[in-house]
């Protein structure tokens, strides 16, 4: 093989300048993979956080309403629809956690690493707009049934205050933790695209 | 995984690291380089099927990569955009980044074909395989490197 250029000084440095860059630029694409690897456990640390609380607020969800419901004066329709629906939630819940499969995620290839994290997004939204409808009205039952059981007349107002600023704070608790969730979901489908 | 799929990222991983240099050398854009990178690996994989080992893999690999680039560097000629600033990013030695930078301006100053043939020179290919995968006779590889060489001179000169 017809070696050219072995006595010319140009080429030489021309060759020693392009191993240079070659592994340059493999040191920088690998440093960038690297850190693209950490940027995406840490996005996916904060969804498995997500559902992690959710299991957590479910679980107690269910003993509580049934102590609750039993030492108060509560219908024992109203503890078994609470429960329902928390048990309803918790069995969504480990479903989409399931398919999820956050430990797979992170090496997955990007079509379905997007799939899934979809997936997810959409459960959450759907179990968002239930909740945010559902929430106000279990909460104003539960003011109207105290009042009901309140002997003083004179308390009206007060419990409508109140029971306007709790229905206030649940509404924004929970679009402060969907604004959360939108967050943790866009920087996380931005890290495997 | 498939067996496909194993096979060629086999293959490919043996020279990525060469197809992403040679993306760097027709494009100044880290994220220009990036598409094309990706574009070639896509390309690569659609034609591996069709590929049946007719040729050398390696051949076959650097002519699918410098097809693209040189249509890719054309048609970014004839759109004539502004090429942005070189910049090597993770670099923080300013004297080793000029230097990088003017082996870019040398390499980036020839044309398609030019840059092309001397990729592959300095990727240590003969002169046979340079011009098996560019479609050239061996005594124009030849003749083409002896400009190069002369162009190179002149630059460094000035």
């Amino acid at each position: 093989m017809k070696k050219f250029g072995e006595e010319s000084i140009e080429m030489q440095t021309l060759q020693a300048e392009y191993n240079k860059l070659k592994s340059n630029l493999i040191h920088q694409k690998q440093t960038i993979e690297l850190l693209q690897g950490k940027a995406r456990k840490r996005n996916l640390n904060k969804i498995e956080k997500e559902i992690r609380n959710r299991f957590l607020m479910n679980s107690l969800c269910i003993p509580s309403v049934i102590i609750i419901c039993y030492t108060t004066s509560f219908h024992w329709a109203f503890a078994l629809f609470i429960c329902l629906w928390s048990l309803i939630d918790l069995c969504f819940t480990w479903w989409i956690k399931k398919e999820l499969d956050a430990p797979s995620l992170l090496n997955a290839d990007v079509k379905t690493a997007t799939i899934k994290i979809n997936k997810y997004h959409q459960f959450y939204m759907k179990s968002f707009i239930v909740g945010m409808v559902c929430a106000p009205i279990i909460l104003t039952y539960i003011f109207i049934h105290i009042y009901g059981h309140t002997q003083h007349i004179g308390v009206f107002y007060d419990m409508l205050i109140i029971a306007g600023i709790t229905i206030l704070l649940s509404l924004v608790s929970t679009v402060v933790q969907y604004k959360k969730h939108q967050t943790a979901y866009k920087e996380l489908i931005d890290s495997f695209l | 995984m498939e067996e496909k799929t194993q096979l060629f990222l086999k293959a490919i991983k043996a020279y990525e690291q060469t197809i992403y240099t040679v993306c760097y050398m027709f494009s100044t854009d880290k994220e220009e380089v990036e598409d094309l990178y990706q574009e070639i690996l896509i390309k690569l994989w659609e034609g591996y099927e069709g590929f049946g080992g007719r040729s050398d893999l390696k051949t076959w690999i650097y002519r699918v990569s410098l097809n693209y680039c040189i249509n890719f560097g054309q048609k970014r000629k004839r759109d004539k955009e502004k090429q942005k600033d070189f910049s090597l990013e993770s670099t923080t030695d300013y004297e080793k980044s000029l230097q990088l930078k003017q082996l870019y301006s040398r390499i980036n100053s020839l044309g398609m074909v030019d840059r092309s043939v001397i990729l592959l020179w300095l990727e240590g290919l003969s002169y046979e395989e340079i011009a098996s995968i560019i479609g050239i006779s061996v005594k124009n590889v030849s003749f083409k490197l002896v400009r190069i060489k002369e162009q190179l001179k002149k630059m460094s000169h000035n």
